[in-house]
């Protein structure tokens, strides 16, 4: 029996990071903020009040139009869609509806195999979001709560909204693809697409089909907060219609809702008829008209792509595509990769060097690349260091513990600790080899005595040594100097 | 002088009056004040008189005078504000008893610049609901009365800045315009109303009924008063984004004329066989007659479009955008609201209960025609034929620089006479409705009076952004006819 | 659209709901009376052929301006708070939304 597949469309909305929110000059700052308090007459929505269209929401809306290599539309208009709920002040949200800002773009995705995937997008549109709601269960939950509360410091703010054409094929590759869209969004610096704290929503379309048959009956899926939810969510819808076809059942076009908690999607609370949200153009917003020079400088402005620098450091730098993977994640930590090599750091120690050390630091401290309290000249030295085995990567770790401690050099660090960078040879080491001996004698006197078969005692002298010199001495010199001793 | 005096004066008088020390603004705004509130029992003019606010600012005004500061342009001059327009502290009801409480915290564009100019707010003024109707007899706060006769309606929707100019309560008075919500009641209460450009007075703090087709304009017994106003309040505006930012002319300019030679005025061919009363008729045609005595060439013209489709249409895209402007009065932020189970009971009920029965037909109206079924038949199809009314205008003012036409095809009618019968009332738009769809200015001035006394007047059309030769032909008249004047009273049928 | 009364009626109470107004049986007789005729008056468009005006909200207005993005402190929204029918601790309170009419199980 041939096999259902999966087919999947995402709708996407991408809360973009400008400082105003998208028709007014409040704040977009509204996690942790007093309810009510970053909120104005147009954002509420007061008798009287009029929309203004905030630049740098189109600017950052274009940006990853053309990223995602779209159809910029130069004259494009903004449509109220009408609807009545407590989060929405003017009872209509300002949105597009059949002249978008862009059409007709795409997104690679990654498989397993290595093979790309192309998911095309469909559409990208600017509109406000809605204020949030508190209800008053005791699980928050809205069902049956007697009553709810509403704050408007989130109405207003600029909301991209991105929609895929149903063009992925399974549960792992939306996963993927809202992956690369968070990447992408992050590295053009429109948003901090942040599943968990809302600035990134995905809502999924699925039905499934067989291959050269019709297309089956689409579920909308919402309330996935994760990504891991992403995935779970749409491989247990892809599940429970698989079930309902192989007995026989209609599959219900509807909205259902992915339960965290039980690890199911149900129903949506039905709507006796579907909602007809009469949507006309906005006559208080005259159409957006953008330059086309506009549009190919932000072109031209467009910052290296992630997929590109990947590409780039797979080839330029000799990276594995998980190494690649790991460093362009972040476009802080990729540029500071960058930098770190034009600094003089070997890559694949550079590489190493940030896939552990540093993205731990960066991690931990919840900061950016750029914030490190370090020059990056003054890391790509202590890797040259390491990469020369002037200091062993044990010391190198205490060392720059100590420089991001105190904002201080390599050296300076390396002079607190009483290391000497270069190596510990000659008669130094000798000294320092003797000294070991001596203390160490009834050992000696052993290995002399031939009782060291396994060379377990040599090496334990050797390791006191290599602890004596904080790993400055190389280890063969080391060795060869105790042989020669005994 | 008899204080009642300061009433009749023009805006100019009583600028004159405070230049030359001859009285004070205090004594204007009190006299305003008392007279207001003998006369408000049979005109019911004003929802809200400003007394306090009106005294204490006239104070101050008088204290920065004496203290040498520079008056403005409109200094001390009382200003009745129609009550769909915000004023910050003062509850703007827009006639209704969704808003019956409501304060904004906030004032319009044109409040703040007839503010820096030195005017004082006396009241804001009565109105169908929403600004919705053509008598003033649609508002929750009772109707109010044609000044010239107290049976008949004043016109609407800004019937009562219409009524407060006529009866002498202030020389200048905002109201908002539609479809011909400020040129009616100027036409039934024998005043000056203009409604200027599309886009050329910010609507910031203007109530929306029907957001491409509302403006806010001047009421005002002279054409200088009437300039001026329109001056001061066509200042651009950023946060209107439909407000255009051009630079505006001096106004007043246009009034210096004695002579239209080379000037087109144009009059529609088969007016005089219109289903309109004869006193109106006869207006147009007396109207006319002065043009061309002053030497403006008098052209015959057709707008068949406007006249077979521009109702349709209008009903069509108000009622609509009416349904949308509206949709947030749901009892949750502010305004009319119930105590109720859920959310639902508590839309319904605050929705039905604080609206008006003209309101809830054109919300009706208006959502139909945007739903699935409606939106390509009704709606879109009107906004293109909208195009189709602007196509025309635009080749008629190829032939003539003005228009000239009646306001309403009746005279001031019974109040009840059509309040039963909606689109009765609907007709008494037929000349303004398409000038709001093609966004051009429209004046309507006072020619005359009916052999019963009641005010007869006559509609001046022109291009886009060409107030001025609407002025330039409106002086010519008002140089034949004189000024608008005030029925105080006394004087009253 | 069907424009016989029963329709009408229909029409009329799907149009009130979907804009949330209550209205009594005197009120919905009045307007589907009072809605036929209007929309007969409607009818007249039909008779246009606008098949060559081209898509309506692009024109000649001048396109609307962009506001720079930049935050402007408003701070009168506790004038705001006060005058809403239903508030507790600064938010805006409404009723029940969702009943909870799930089965026992």
């Amino acid at each position: 029996m041939s096999e259902f597949i999966p087919v999947i469309g995402l709708e996407i909305h991408v809360q973009l990071a400008t400082k105003s929110k998208m028709f007014c000059s409040c704040s977009t700052d509204y996690i942790g903020v007093k309810p009510n308090s970053h909120v104005c007459p147009v954002c509420l929505g007061l008798p009287g009040s009029l929309p203004l269209i905030n630049e740098k929401a189109i600017m950052y809306a274009i940006r990853t139009a053309l990223a995602m290599r779209c159809k910029v539309n130069t004259h494009t208009i903004f449509h109220r869609k009408h609807y009545f709920y407590p989060d929405l002040p003017k009872a209509y949200q300002i949105s597009q509806y059949d002249l978008p800002l862009a059409v007709d773009g795409y997104l690679d995705v990654s498989e397993d195999d290595g093979e790309t995937q192309r998911i095309r997008i469909q559409r990208l549109h600017l509109e406000e979001d809605a204020g949030k709601l508190v209800h008053s269960t005791a699980s928050g939950r809205l069902m049956g709560a007697e009553y709810s509360l509403v704050d408007y410091n989130r109405a207003g703010v600029p909301l991209m909204e991105i929609v895929t054409h149903p063009d992925i094929t399974s549960a792992k590759q939306a996963r993927e693809f809202v992956t690369r869209l968070r990447q992408l969004v992050r590295y053009l610096g429109v948003s901090d697409g942040d599943m968990e704290a809302g600035s990134l929503r995905v809502d999924a379309n699925i039905s499934i089909m067989k291959p050269g048959c019709e297309y089956g009956e689409k579920v909308e899926v919402k309330n996935m907060n994760s990504l891991r939810a992403l995935e779970r969510a749409l491989e247990y819808e892809y599940e429970r219609q698989k079930e309902a076809k192989k007995e026989g059942k209609a599959i219900v076009s509807e909205t259902r809702h992915w339960d965290d908690g039980a690890n199911i999607t149900i129903p949506s609370r039905s709507k006796e008829e579907a909602e007809d949200y009469r949507y006309f153009p906005d006559p208080d917003i005259p159409p957006l008209v953008v330059d086309e020079r506009v549009i190919v400088q932000l072109c031209k402005e467009l910052p290296e792509l992630p997929w590109e620098v990947r590409s780039r450091f797979m080839s330029d730098y000799d990276l594995s595509s998980d190494e690649a993977e790991v460093l362009t994640e972040r476009r802080d930590v990729a540029l500071l990769m960058d930098e770190l090599v034009k600094e003089g750091a070997p890559t694949k120690v550079a590489s190493n060097w940030i896939r552990t050390e540093i993205l731990r630091v960066l991690n931990e401290r919840g900061i950016s690349a750029e914030d490190l309290p370090v020059q990056t000249s003054e890391i790509a030295g202590l890797l040259s260091l390491v990469d020369r085995g002037d200091l062993s990567t044990t010391a190198a770790k205490e060392v720059f513990n100590l420089m991001l401690e105190k904002s201080i050099n390599v050296e300076e660090a390396v002079k607190i600790l009483g290391l000497s960078t270069g190596k510990l040879t000659g008669p130094e080491l000798e000294a320092v080899i003797d000294k070991v001996l001596s203390e160490n004698s009834d050992v000696v006197e052993e290995i002399r005595a031939g009782k060291d078969k396994k060379g377990k005692k040599i090496k334990f002298l050797q390791g006191i040594v290599m602890r004596e010199t904080k790993g400055q001495a190389d280890p063969k010199e080391v060795q060869s100097f105790i042989m020669s001793k005994i | 002088m008899k204080s009642s005096e300061f009433l009749k004066f023009s805006a100019f008088d009583l600028m004159s009056g405070y230049r030359k020390g001859e009285f004070i603004v205090s004594d204007v705004i009190e006299t305003a004040l008392e007279y207001i509130e003998i006369n408000e029992r049979n005109l019911n003019a004003l929802i809200t008189p400003m007394y306090e606010e009106a005294r204490s600012r006239a104070w101050m005004l008088d204290a920065a005078l004496a203290r040498g500061e520079e008056p403005g342009s409109l200094f001390g001059v009382p200003v009745v504000i129609k009550d769909n327009i915000t004023t910050d502290g003062v509850r703007t009801t827009c006639g209704s008893k969704m808003l019956e409480n409501w304060i904004p915290p906030f004032s319009a564009h044109v409040v703040k610049c007839l503010e820096r100019a030195g005017a004082v707010v006396i009241g804001k003024a009565n109105m169908d609901e929403f600004a919705m109707g053509s008598s003033t007899e649609y508002s929750a706060f009772g109707p109010t009365l044609n000044p010239w006769d107290l049976s008949k309606v004043p016109g609407g929707s800004s019937g009562g800045s219409a009524a407060s100019v006529a009866a002498g309560y202030a020389p200048v008075a905002l109201g908002s315009d539609t479809g011909g919500s400020i040129r009616q009641p100027a036409a039934f209460c024998g005043v000056y109303g203009l409604k200027p450009t599309y886009g050329l007075v910010s609507r910031y703090g203007l109530v929306a009924f029907a957001s491409s087709l509302d403006q806010i304009g001047p009421f005002a017994r002279d054409l200088k008063d009437l300039a001026l106003v329109l001056q001061i309040i066509s200042e651009p505006d950023s946060c209107d984004a439909t407000c255009v930012r051009k630079e505006r002319p001096n106004y007043m300019e246009f009034l210096n004329v004695s002579s239209l030679e080379g000037f087109r005025v144009g009059y529609l061919s088969d007016y005089e066989s219109l289903e309109i009363d004869e006193e109106v008729k006869k207006g147009v045609t007396e109207a006319l007659k002065i043009c061309q005595d002053a030497g403006a060439e008098i052209i015959e013209v057709e707008l068949p479009i406007s006249a077979r489709y521009g109702l349709p249409c209008y009903y069509t895209i108000a009622p609509a955008e009416a349904s949308s402007s509206l949709a947030r009065f749901d009892g949750v932020r502010y305004g009319f609201s119930v105590e109720a189970e859920d959310l639902q009971e508590l839309y319904l009920k605050s929705r039905g209960g604080g609206f008006g029965p003209e309101v809830k037909r054109r919300i009706l109206i208006g959502t139909f025609v945007l739903s699935s079924s409606g939106y390509e038949t009704y709606y879109l199809q009107a906004q293109k034929a909208r195009k189709l009314v602007v196509k025309e205008f635009d080749e008629v003012f190829l032939k003539v620089d003005v228009l000239l036409l009646p306001t309403t095809p009746t005279l001031p009618f019974k109040r009840g006479e059509k309040i039963s019968d909606p689109v009765k009332v609907y007709m008494a738009d037929l000349f303004t409705i398409p000038v709001n769809l093609a966004g051009l200015p429209g004046l309507s001035m006072k020619l005359s009076s009916s052999s019963l006394g009641l005010p007869v007047g006559v509609q001046l059309v022109s291009k886009k952004f060409c107030e001025g030769d609407i002025l330039k032909t409106a002086s010519i008249i008002e140089q034949a006819v004189g000024p608008a004047t005030t029925i105080m009273g006394g004087d009253r049928k | 659209m069907d424009i016989t009364p029963e329709g009408l009626v229909e029409d009329i109470r799907r149009m009130a709901r979907l804009a949330m107004i209550e209205l009594n049986k005197e009120e919905t007789k009045q307007i589907v009376e009072q809605f036929k005729s209007i929309l007969d008056q409607l009818q007249a468009l039909r008779e246009l052929d606008t098949s060559d005006i081209n898509h309506f909200p692009l024109d000649d207005r001048d396109p609307t301006p962009w506001r720079s993005d930049e935050v402007i402190m408003w701070n009168r929204y506790n004038e705001v708070l006060s005058q809403a029918p239903a508030s507790e601790d600064g938010y805006f309170k409404v009723p029940q939304i969702v009943r909870d009419d799930r089965n026992e199980e």
